[in-house]
Protein backbone atom coordinates (compact mmCIF):
# COMPACT_ATOMS: atom_id res chain seq x y z
CA UNK A 1 0.00 0.00 0.00
CA UNK A 2 0.96 3.51 -0.91
CA UNK A 3 -1.42 5.64 -0.88
CA UNK A 4 -3.31 6.30 2.70
CA UNK A 5 -6.73 5.64 2.50
CA UNK A 6 -9.32 8.03 3.46
CA UNK A 7 -9.58 9.23 7.21
CA UNK A 8 -6.05 7.24 7.42
CA UNK A 9 -5.75 10.25 10.03
CA UNK A 10 -2.89 12.30 8.68
CA UNK A 11 -1.79 14.54 5.43
CA UNK A 12 0.76 13.54 3.54
CA UNK A 13 2.86 16.67 1.89
CA UNK A 14 6.34 17.51 1.29
CA UNK A 15 8.63 19.62 2.17
CA UNK A 16 11.26 21.35 -0.18
CA UNK A 17 11.01 17.30 -1.84
CA UNK A 18 11.00 15.42 1.36
CA UNK A 19 7.83 12.98 2.02
CA UNK A 20 6.18 14.25 5.39
CA UNK A 21 3.14 12.22 6.96
CA UNK A 22 1.63 14.62 9.72
CA UNK A 23 -0.48 13.51 12.32
CA UNK A 24 -2.55 15.32 14.79
CA UNK A 25 -1.73 13.34 17.26
CA UNK A 26 0.28 9.74 16.63
CA UNK A 27 1.59 7.31 19.51
CA UNK A 28 4.92 8.49 18.88
CA UNK A 29 6.76 9.97 15.29
CA UNK A 30 9.01 6.82 15.75
CA UNK A 31 6.38 4.22 15.70
CA UNK A 32 4.75 5.60 12.84
CA UNK A 33 7.80 6.23 10.67
CA UNK A 34 8.42 2.65 11.27
CA UNK A 35 5.32 1.61 10.69
CA UNK A 36 5.75 3.71 7.28
CA UNK A 37 8.93 2.51 6.69
CA UNK A 38 8.04 -1.42 7.04
CA UNK A 39 4.49 -1.45 5.86
CA UNK A 40 4.91 1.12 3.02
CA UNK A 41 8.72 1.02 2.22
CA UNK A 42 8.93 5.07 2.51
CA UNK A 43 11.75 5.97 1.30
CA UNK A 44 15.32 7.46 2.74
CA UNK A 45 14.50 11.00 3.86
CA UNK A 46 10.51 10.31 4.79
CA UNK A 47 9.54 12.21 7.65
CA UNK A 48 6.28 11.52 9.86
CA UNK A 49 5.80 14.84 12.45
CA UNK A 50 3.16 15.39 14.90
CA UNK A 51 1.45 18.18 16.88
CA UNK A 52 0.80 15.87 20.04
CA UNK A 53 2.54 12.25 21.23
CA UNK A 54 0.78 9.86 23.04
CA UNK A 55 4.01 7.98 24.58
CA UNK A 56 7.03 9.89 23.66
CA UNK A 57 9.69 7.81 24.72
CA UNK A 58 13.35 7.53 24.26
CA UNK A 59 16.35 5.49 24.98
CA UNK A 60 15.17 3.00 27.89
CA UNK A 61 11.86 3.95 27.65
CA UNK A 62 12.81 7.22 29.00
CA UNK A 63 9.70 9.68 29.12
CA UNK A 64 10.00 13.26 27.33
CA UNK A 65 9.26 15.55 29.57
CA UNK A 66 8.85 18.65 27.55
CA UNK A 67 4.54 19.61 26.96
CA UNK A 68 3.44 18.94 23.51
CA UNK A 69 2.79 22.65 22.59
CA UNK A 70 6.77 23.85 23.03
CA UNK A 71 8.10 19.89 21.30
CA UNK A 72 9.31 19.22 17.98
CA UNK A 73 9.05 15.91 17.74
CA UNK A 74 10.00 14.38 13.97
CA UNK A 75 11.42 10.90 13.27
CA UNK A 76 13.06 10.50 9.97
CA UNK A 77 13.47 7.17 7.76
CA UNK A 78 17.04 6.15 7.05
CA UNK A 79 18.28 3.18 4.61
CA UNK A 80 21.89 3.39 5.64
CA UNK A 81 24.02 0.39 3.78
CA UNK A 82 25.33 -0.27 6.86
CA UNK A 83 26.54 -3.92 8.26
CA UNK A 84 24.64 -4.70 11.44
CA UNK A 85 28.21 -4.31 13.55
CA UNK A 86 28.10 -0.65 12.58
CA UNK A 87 23.78 0.47 13.29
CA UNK A 88 25.01 2.06 16.38
CA UNK A 89 26.54 4.83 14.35
CA UNK A 90 23.09 6.00 13.66
CA UNK A 91 22.71 7.42 17.14
CA UNK A 92 26.08 10.02 16.56
CA UNK A 93 24.62 10.91 13.03
CA UNK A 94 21.79 11.43 14.50
CA UNK A 95 23.22 13.59 16.97
CA UNK A 96 25.49 15.33 15.25
CA UNK A 97 22.41 16.29 12.42
CA UNK A 98 19.93 17.43 15.34
CA UNK A 99 22.88 19.30 16.94
CA UNK A 100 23.55 21.13 13.73
CA UNK A 101 19.85 21.62 12.69
CA UNK A 102 18.77 23.04 15.62
CA UNK A 103 21.79 25.13 15.62
CA UNK A 104 21.78 26.54 12.41
CA UNK A 105 17.75 27.65 13.23
CA UNK A 106 17.80 28.91 16.42
CA UNK A 107 21.43 30.48 16.49
CA UNK A 108 22.38 28.93 19.63
CA UNK A 109 25.77 27.25 20.77
CA UNK A 110 24.84 23.56 21.19
CA UNK A 111 26.98 20.59 21.61
CA UNK A 112 26.33 16.46 21.64
CA UNK A 113 26.09 14.45 24.53
CA UNK A 114 26.70 10.67 24.31
CA UNK A 115 24.93 9.07 23.06
CA UNK A 116 21.42 10.52 22.56
CA UNK A 117 21.57 14.51 23.56
CA UNK A 118 21.49 17.92 22.35
CA UNK A 119 22.61 20.00 25.05
CA UNK A 120 23.42 23.76 25.35
CA UNK A 121 27.34 24.36 24.90
CA UNK A 122 26.58 27.35 27.80
CA UNK A 123 25.33 25.76 30.40
CA UNK A 124 24.99 21.63 29.33
CA UNK A 125 21.62 22.18 29.78
CA UNK A 126 19.52 19.19 27.40
CA UNK A 127 17.55 21.02 24.43
CA UNK A 128 17.09 17.90 22.23
CA UNK A 129 17.51 14.10 22.53
CA UNK A 130 17.64 11.47 19.36
CA UNK A 131 16.77 8.01 19.23
CA UNK A 132 17.77 5.43 16.82
CA UNK A 133 15.34 1.98 15.91
CA UNK A 134 17.31 0.15 13.60
CA UNK A 135 16.03 -2.93 11.65
CA UNK A 136 18.06 -5.74 10.50
CA UNK A 137 18.16 -7.45 7.22
CA UNK A 138 20.41 -10.77 6.41
CA UNK A 139 23.53 -8.78 6.53
CA UNK A 140 23.04 -5.85 6.64
CA UNK A 141 20.98 -2.78 7.79
CA UNK A 142 17.55 -2.95 6.28
CA UNK A 143 15.95 0.77 7.70
CA UNK A 144 16.78 2.87 10.55
CA UNK A 145 14.43 5.30 12.40
CA UNK A 146 15.71 8.64 13.62
CA UNK A 147 13.46 10.00 16.13
CA UNK A 148 14.23 13.65 17.12
CA UNK A 149 12.58 15.53 19.92
CA UNK A 150 13.19 19.47 20.65
CA UNK A 151 12.42 21.82 23.57
CA UNK A 152 11.61 24.88 21.55
CA UNK A 153 10.83 26.98 24.56
CA UNK A 154 14.20 26.15 26.27
CA UNK A 155 15.48 27.04 22.58
CA UNK A 156 13.41 30.45 22.47
CA UNK A 157 11.82 29.05 19.87
CA UNK A 158 8.04 29.43 18.66
CA UNK A 159 5.77 26.77 17.47
CA UNK A 160 5.28 28.42 14.06
CA UNK A 161 8.97 27.93 13.69
CA UNK A 162 8.99 23.80 13.39
CA UNK A 163 9.07 23.67 9.81
CA UNK A 164 12.16 25.47 9.41
CA UNK A 165 13.47 23.43 12.22
CA UNK A 166 12.26 20.40 10.69
CA UNK A 167 13.85 21.14 7.40
CA UNK A 168 17.09 22.38 8.83
CA UNK A 169 17.22 18.97 11.21
CA UNK A 170 16.22 16.61 8.29
CA UNK A 171 18.78 18.37 5.47
CA UNK A 172 21.63 17.50 8.48
CA UNK A 173 20.65 14.41 8.87
CA UNK A 174 20.58 14.01 5.24
CA UNK A 175 24.01 15.33 4.59
CA UNK A 176 25.29 13.20 7.91
CA UNK A 177 23.82 10.09 6.67
CA UNK A 178 25.73 10.08 3.53
CA UNK A 179 28.85 8.98 5.96
CA UNK A 180 26.59 5.60 6.75
CA UNK A 181 26.95 4.85 2.99
CA UNK A 182 30.97 4.94 3.31
CA UNK A 183 31.63 1.96 5.25
CA UNK A 184 33.93 1.59 8.12
CA UNK A 185 35.96 5.05 6.67
CA UNK A 186 32.63 7.08 6.31
CA UNK A 187 31.43 5.84 10.02
CA UNK A 188 35.27 6.93 11.31
CA UNK A 189 34.28 10.01 9.79
CA UNK A 190 31.05 10.67 11.25
CA UNK A 191 32.52 9.64 14.85
CA UNK A 192 35.62 12.34 14.20
CA UNK A 193 32.45 15.17 13.44
CA UNK A 194 30.67 13.88 16.74
CA UNK A 195 33.65 14.09 18.92
CA UNK A 196 34.33 17.61 18.21
CA UNK A 197 30.80 18.21 19.33
CA UNK A 198 31.02 16.15 22.24
CA UNK A 199 30.61 18.18 25.67
CA UNK A 200 30.96 14.63 27.38
CA UNK A 201 34.29 14.12 26.46
CA UNK A 202 36.98 14.61 28.75
CA UNK A 203 34.69 14.97 31.89
CA UNK A 204 34.75 11.97 34.46
CA UNK A 205 32.08 10.19 34.74
CA UNK A 206 30.18 7.11 36.14
CA UNK A 207 28.80 4.34 34.00
CA UNK A 208 25.68 1.74 35.54
CA UNK A 209 25.84 -0.90 33.40
CA UNK A 210 23.07 -3.33 32.04
CA UNK A 211 22.24 -5.47 33.38
CA UNK A 212 24.25 -4.58 36.69
CA UNK A 213 27.53 -3.23 37.14
CA UNK A 214 28.93 0.30 37.31
CA UNK A 215 32.08 1.27 35.50
CA UNK A 216 34.22 4.71 36.87
CA UNK A 217 37.01 6.77 34.44
CA UNK A 218 37.28 10.01 32.07
CA UNK A 219 35.30 9.41 28.95
CA UNK A 220 38.24 9.73 26.55
CA UNK A 221 36.28 9.67 22.98
CA UNK A 222 34.11 7.26 20.81
CA UNK A 223 34.75 4.71 18.60
CA UNK A 224 33.87 3.39 15.40
CA UNK A 225 31.10 1.55 16.71
CA UNK A 226 29.27 4.18 18.68
CA UNK A 227 31.21 2.63 22.05
CA UNK A 228 31.82 5.52 24.22
CA UNK A 229 35.97 4.50 25.66
CA UNK A 230 36.41 5.20 29.12
CA UNK A 231 39.57 5.10 30.87
CA UNK A 232 41.05 5.41 33.96
CA UNK A 233 43.88 7.29 35.64
CA UNK A 234 46.36 4.23 35.26
CA UNK A 235 45.33 3.93 31.86
CA UNK A 236 42.76 1.10 32.06
CA UNK A 237 40.27 1.44 28.76
CA UNK A 238 36.41 0.00 29.04
CA UNK A 239 34.50 0.45 26.42
CA UNK A 240 30.64 0.79 27.11
CA UNK A 241 28.28 0.35 24.27
CA UNK A 242 24.88 2.03 24.16
CA UNK A 243 22.80 -1.34 24.64
CA UNK A 244 24.45 -1.30 27.87
CA UNK A 245 24.28 1.85 29.28
CA UNK A 246 22.11 2.49 32.00
CA UNK A 247 23.05 5.72 33.60
CA UNK A 248 25.82 7.85 32.98
CA UNK A 249 26.15 10.66 35.41
CA UNK A 250 29.41 13.57 35.69
CA UNK A 251 31.52 13.29 38.68
CA UNK A 252 33.08 16.20 39.97
CA UNK A 253 36.89 16.38 41.83
CA UNK A 254 39.92 14.65 41.25
CA UNK A 255 40.60 10.68 41.15
CA UNK B 1 48.63 1.61 62.65
CA UNK B 2 45.08 0.23 62.14
CA UNK B 3 44.54 4.15 60.82
CA UNK B 4 46.57 3.40 58.15
CA UNK B 5 44.87 -0.19 57.09
CA UNK B 6 41.82 2.16 56.85
CA UNK B 7 43.25 4.55 54.61
CA UNK B 8 44.48 1.73 52.42
CA UNK B 9 41.49 -0.03 52.36
CA UNK B 10 39.63 2.71 51.31
CA UNK B 11 42.34 3.57 48.48
CA UNK B 12 41.72 -0.13 47.15
CA UNK B 13 38.02 -0.05 46.76
CA UNK B 14 38.73 3.53 45.50
CA UNK B 15 40.96 1.99 43.28
CA UNK B 16 38.88 -0.99 42.37
CA UNK B 17 35.35 1.42 41.56
CA UNK B 18 37.79 3.73 39.39
CA UNK B 19 39.76 0.78 37.18
CA UNK B 20 42.94 2.12 38.27
CA UNK B 21 44.01 -1.42 37.95
CA UNK B 22 47.71 -0.95 38.35
CA UNK B 23 46.82 0.85 41.71
CA UNK B 24 45.07 -2.12 42.54
CA UNK B 25 48.09 -4.47 41.56
CA UNK B 26 50.33 -2.37 44.27
CA UNK B 27 48.07 -2.20 46.86
CA UNK B 28 47.62 -6.12 46.62
CA UNK B 29 50.18 -7.85 49.40
CA UNK B 30 52.74 -10.63 48.65
CA UNK B 31 49.60 -13.38 49.59
CA UNK B 32 46.96 -11.01 47.80
CA UNK B 33 49.23 -11.67 44.25
CA UNK B 34 49.33 -15.46 45.15
CA UNK B 35 45.75 -15.61 45.94
CA UNK B 36 44.49 -14.15 42.39
CA UNK B 37 47.12 -15.69 40.48
CA UNK B 38 46.32 -19.57 41.74
CA UNK B 39 42.66 -18.22 41.11
CA UNK B 40 43.05 -17.50 38.00
CA UNK B 41 45.14 -20.64 37.21
CA UNK B 42 42.33 -22.60 38.65
CA UNK B 43 39.75 -20.75 36.10
CA UNK B 44 42.58 -21.86 32.93
CA UNK B 45 45.12 -19.31 33.00
CA UNK B 46 48.54 -20.85 31.39
CA UNK B 47 50.99 -21.03 34.35
CA UNK B 48 53.61 -19.68 32.76
CA UNK B 49 51.61 -16.35 32.17
CA UNK B 50 50.66 -16.47 35.70
CA UNK B 51 54.74 -16.66 36.75
CA UNK B 52 55.34 -13.94 34.27
CA UNK B 53 52.74 -12.04 35.77
CA UNK B 54 54.09 -12.70 39.74
CA UNK B 55 57.43 -12.32 39.17
CA UNK B 56 56.04 -9.10 37.10
CA UNK B 57 57.98 -10.03 33.38
CA UNK B 58 54.72 -10.20 31.73
CA UNK B 59 53.88 -8.01 28.92
CA UNK B 60 52.19 -4.29 29.41
CA UNK B 61 49.00 -6.37 26.96
CA UNK B 62 49.09 -9.27 29.01
CA UNK B 63 49.05 -7.31 32.30
CA UNK B 64 46.49 -5.09 31.03
CA UNK B 65 44.37 -7.85 30.03
CA UNK B 66 44.97 -9.74 33.36
CA UNK B 67 44.61 -6.68 35.70
CA UNK B 68 41.44 -5.51 34.12
CA UNK B 69 39.37 -9.02 34.66
CA UNK B 70 40.99 -8.62 38.15
CA UNK B 71 39.20 -5.25 38.68
CA UNK B 72 36.18 -6.68 37.35
CA UNK B 73 36.16 -9.48 39.20
CA UNK B 74 36.52 -6.85 42.41
CA UNK B 75 33.90 -5.20 40.96
CA UNK B 76 31.31 -8.17 40.73
CA UNK B 77 32.21 -8.56 44.44
CA UNK B 78 31.26 -4.92 45.32
CA UNK B 79 28.59 -4.79 43.31
CA UNK B 80 25.69 -3.42 45.14
CA UNK B 81 27.45 -1.51 47.31
CA UNK B 82 26.76 2.31 46.96
CA UNK B 83 31.06 2.82 47.11
CA UNK B 84 30.56 6.78 47.96
CA UNK B 85 29.12 6.02 51.05
CA UNK B 86 30.76 3.08 52.03
CA UNK B 87 32.16 3.12 55.42
CA UNK B 88 35.62 1.50 56.78
CA UNK B 89 35.55 0.26 60.67
CA UNK B 90 38.58 -1.07 61.83
CA UNK B 91 37.19 -4.69 63.04
CA UNK B 92 38.87 -4.92 66.65
CA UNK B 93 38.14 -8.81 66.80
CA UNK B 94 39.86 -9.31 63.14
CA UNK B 95 42.67 -7.23 63.94
CA UNK B 96 45.97 -8.39 65.73
CA UNK B 97 50.02 -7.75 65.09
CA UNK B 98 50.74 -7.57 61.85
CA UNK B 99 46.89 -8.13 60.14
CA UNK B 100 43.88 -5.75 60.40
CA UNK B 101 40.23 -6.34 59.26
CA UNK B 102 38.48 -3.63 58.09
CA UNK B 103 34.43 -3.97 57.96
CA UNK B 104 32.74 -2.23 54.87
CA UNK B 105 29.71 -0.95 55.69
CA UNK B 106 26.35 0.77 53.83
CA UNK B 107 24.89 3.65 55.92
CA UNK B 108 21.53 3.25 56.80
CA UNK B 109 19.81 5.15 59.93
CA UNK B 110 19.49 3.61 63.31
CA UNK B 111 15.78 2.76 63.49
CA UNK B 112 16.81 0.78 60.84
CA UNK B 113 19.43 -1.13 62.67
CA UNK B 114 21.94 1.08 61.81
CA UNK B 115 25.14 0.41 58.86
CA UNK B 116 24.89 -3.02 56.90
CA UNK B 117 28.23 -4.95 56.95
CA UNK B 118 28.73 -5.59 52.99
CA UNK B 119 32.52 -6.56 53.22
CA UNK B 120 35.65 -7.14 54.48
CA UNK B 121 39.13 -5.90 53.72
CA UNK B 122 42.12 -8.37 55.38
CA UNK B 123 45.06 -6.60 55.62
CA UNK B 124 48.98 -7.34 56.46
CA UNK B 125 51.58 -5.17 57.30
CA UNK B 126 54.61 -5.47 54.70
CA UNK B 127 58.19 -3.32 54.63
CA UNK B 128 55.95 -1.10 57.49
CA UNK B 129 53.10 -0.38 54.96
CA UNK B 130 49.57 -2.23 54.79
CA UNK B 131 49.00 -4.15 51.73
CA UNK B 132 45.41 -5.71 50.79
CA UNK B 133 44.91 -9.77 51.67
CA UNK B 134 41.41 -10.45 50.46
CA UNK B 135 38.45 -8.48 49.44
CA UNK B 136 35.13 -10.82 50.74
CA UNK B 137 32.10 -9.62 49.62
CA UNK B 138 30.43 -10.72 52.86
CA UNK B 139 31.46 -9.65 56.77
CA UNK B 140 34.27 -11.97 58.67
CA UNK B 141 32.76 -14.53 60.77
Amino acid sequence: MTTPPAGAGFETSELHGRPIRRFRVAVSVGAMALAWARQDNAAAGSAVVTDREVYPLGRLGDPWSGPPETTLACAVVLRPKLPPHLADAVWLVGGLALTEGVEAASGRRLGTWWPDRVVDANDGQTVGVVKAEVQLGPGSVRSAVLTMRVDLERLGMGIDERDNLIDASATALDRAARWLDQGTDGCNEAVAAYQRRCGLLGSRVKISLLPKGETRGVARGVDGTAQLEVVSATGMVERVTIDMLRRLEVVDGER
Amino acid sequence: MSDGAVEVARAFVAAVAWGEHRRVWDLLGREGRRTVLRVAVGRGMDETLAARLGDETATTKESDTFLADLVNGLRADLAGADLDSMGYQDDPLGSEGGRAWILLTAPMPDILGGDVPVGTVELAAEDGTWRVERLSPRPAP
